[in-house]
């Protein structure tokens, strides 16, 4: 039985050397930003500062207003995040529980949504926030993805698997339709929900393009933009360059760490009804 | 759910007359939200669509109409080639070695008992960092004096590479972070996959005496095609779409070797403020991914 021994070992040691890989990267931002700036360039580089400092963090949060730039992304995702995922459980309760004329050929509009890329909406819907003269701001970042299409399939699949039994019996106690809604079907597509907020959250925390374009003042900027918009002018401080990145990565790690086992089977999920 | 329950819920759904609560209901809330979708996301599509024809100044407010001049300028523009090879060159390099990395991990991890959730914790961990963090890691790694990469080819005493900075290296250098990124979300799909496969096949494999390449090959490998199929069709229409690690990492240079489709669609709508082009050029992008994800979806039906 040594030779698989051997094997199982093996795999985790090369699966612990992939790790390193990927872990390291991250490693070498957090040890580079609490170098000072002669250190950082130094030759031969050293893995772990030599004097740690604090002092590329303070300026990031002086230059970058990195607090600030905390403040808009939470609010933009948070308010996103919650939006779009109310639209998309009602959306796939809705079809999946009722019936009305066109329903089919709506749902099929609402997936074809979903191959157009991002770039075809983007020159379009530029032009018509100006119109409602909303460019530069909080609104027009927020509302226009929010009708995502992306759950509603899910939500559709996952809301079949609830009896109907238990909502014909809600119509029977007297609850209206809006109420069973958000009192009987909503806490039982707890799984999915978990699944979708985890997914609209990172995307919108993470998303530049459409901001880009769309906010204009230096004080509405998300992190993602204010970290490039920095950069693309200040990148030689290194230092102040990767505590900002540091910054940006910070609240995502977090929110993993504390919601792991969700996430993970929230992916699967998506991945294997796919 | 056993098929005889499922065919029953389906007659009671077609059974349920459209009462007046239940046409209230939906007047309320789906009648507002397919308005939403009509105006953001359907309306934009006509719109975009025939803007693509005009010139559209949005400075002078006119719009002069030019017929399919605009996409007959994009698609004879000398970026245009270009462009179109960068982008395949990154979306299927990507999608490849994306895959292969994921798959070989996937089954490594699939060997584990232990620790298997703090892998793949680890490996995600990119995938969800924003992408703007991961490029700037990334273009202080490549930075060709102060880079930790030169710096230990300079140590080895190896001639070192100028990466970003050099129009050879600079499209594999994005290739090589983004499958650093990407892989995360492949190994967590492809091994749900691996894990669903039913022990019984691997144990009928084993009475029958087949090698692990077999098993593999003629086990493992087709029960996994729909997964593989999901992740290969998802990595290459991202691919096609690639935008942010370009804008920040190498603004389209040296001399056009990382221009790709959105970028230069953003270039031509909010640097150049030619709106109409922009357009265009954004629904070639659209014809081209539509075409591929069509071609690549029958593929995946024929090798049944």
């Amino acid at each position: 039985m040594n030779g698989r021994k051997i094997a199982i070992w093996a795999n985790y040691v090369v699966l612990g050397v992939i790790g390193i890989i990927m872990a390291f990267p991250f490693l070498w931002m957090i040890f580079s930003s609490l170098k000072p700036a002669g250190e950082i360039i130094s030759f031969p580089p050293t893995l772990f500062p030599a004097n740690p400092t604090l002092e590329n963090y303070a300026k990031a949060v002086s230059m970058i207003k990195v607090f600030r730039l905390y403040g808009n992304s939470f609010f933009i995702t948070v308010t996103y995040t919650i939006l779009t995922v109310f639209l998309n459980c009602i959306l796939g309760y809705i079809f999946g529980k009722f019936n009305f004329k066109f329903k089919n050929i709506i749902f099929v509009v609402l997936l074809a949504t979903l191959v157009v890329p991002k770039e075809v909406y983007v020159i379009p819907l530029y032009l018509l926030m100006d119109s409602f003269s909303l460019i530069d701001s909080f609104i027009s970042v927020i509302i226009p993805f929010a009708f995502s299409a992306y759950g509603v399939f899910l939500v559709r699949q996952f809301v079949y698997g609830i009896p109907d039994e238990l909502i014909s019996a809600g119509r029977v106690d007297g609850c209206s339709e809006t109420g069973i809604f958000f009192r009987i079907a909503l806490p039982l597509m707890k799984p999915v929900i978990s699944a979708l907020l985890i997914y609209y959250f990172l995307y919108q925390w993470n998303d530049f393009l459409w901001p880009l374009v769309m906010l204009n003042s230096e004080k509405k900027f998300t992190i993602a933009i204010g970290l490039a918009n920095f950069v693309g002018e200040h990148f030689s401080n290194y230092g102040v360059s990767l505590a900002g990145a540091s910054f940006s990565i910070l609240p995502v790690v977090i929110v993993f760490l504390i919601f792991q086992k969700h996430i993970i089977s929230g992916l699967a999920l998506t991945g294997l009804k796919g | 759910m056993s098929t005889q329950h499922r065919s029953r819920m389906k007659a009671k759904h077609k059974m349920t007359p459209l009462t007046l609560t239940k046409r209230k209901f939906l007047l309320c809330w789906l009648i507002p939200i397919l308005a939403g979708f009509a105006v953001f996301r359907v309306w934009p599509l006509i719109y975009g669509f025939y803007i693509s024809f005009f010139d559209w100044d949005i400075l002078s407010k006119t719009h002069t109409f030019l017929g399919v001049t605009n996409y007959v300028k994009e698609l004879t523009h000398p970026l245009f080639k270009v462009m179109l090879w960068n982008t395949s060159y990154f979306a299927f390099a990507t999608t490849v070695l994306s895959l292969v990395v994921s798959l070989v991990i996937a089954l490594m991890l699939n060997k584990t008992t232990r620790f298997k959730g703090f892998f793949r914790t680890l490996f995600y961990l990119p995938n969800m960092t924003s992408l703007i963090a991961v490029s700037i890691v990334w273009m202080w790694l490549y930075q060709p004096q102060y880079g930790l990469l030169n710096s230990i080819l300079r140590q080895i005493g190896l001639p070192t590479i100028s990466w970003l900075k050099s129009p050879d290296t600079a499209m594999i250098s994005i290739v090589i972070m983004s499958v650093w990124r990407n892989i995360g979300f492949p190994i967590i799909v492809l091994l749900a996959g691996l894990q669903s496969i039913p022990q019984e096949y691997y144990e009928a494999a084993k009475v029958t005496g087949a090698k692990p390449s077999q098993v593999f090959f003629y086990i493992t490998l087709p029960l996994m095609k729909p997964v593989i199929l999901f992740v290969t069709v998802t990595s290459l229409m991202e691919g096609f779409k690639v935008f942010q690690q370009i804008y920040i990492m190498t603004g389209g240079g040296p001399l056009n070797s990382t221009t790709v489709f959105a970028y230069r669609i953003f270039q031509l709508g909010f640097a150049q403020l030619k709106f109409g082009r922009a357009a265009s050029l954004a629904f070639i992008l659209f014809g081209f991914v539509l075409v591929l994800t069509i071609i690549q979806l029958r593929i995946g039906r024929s090798k049944d």
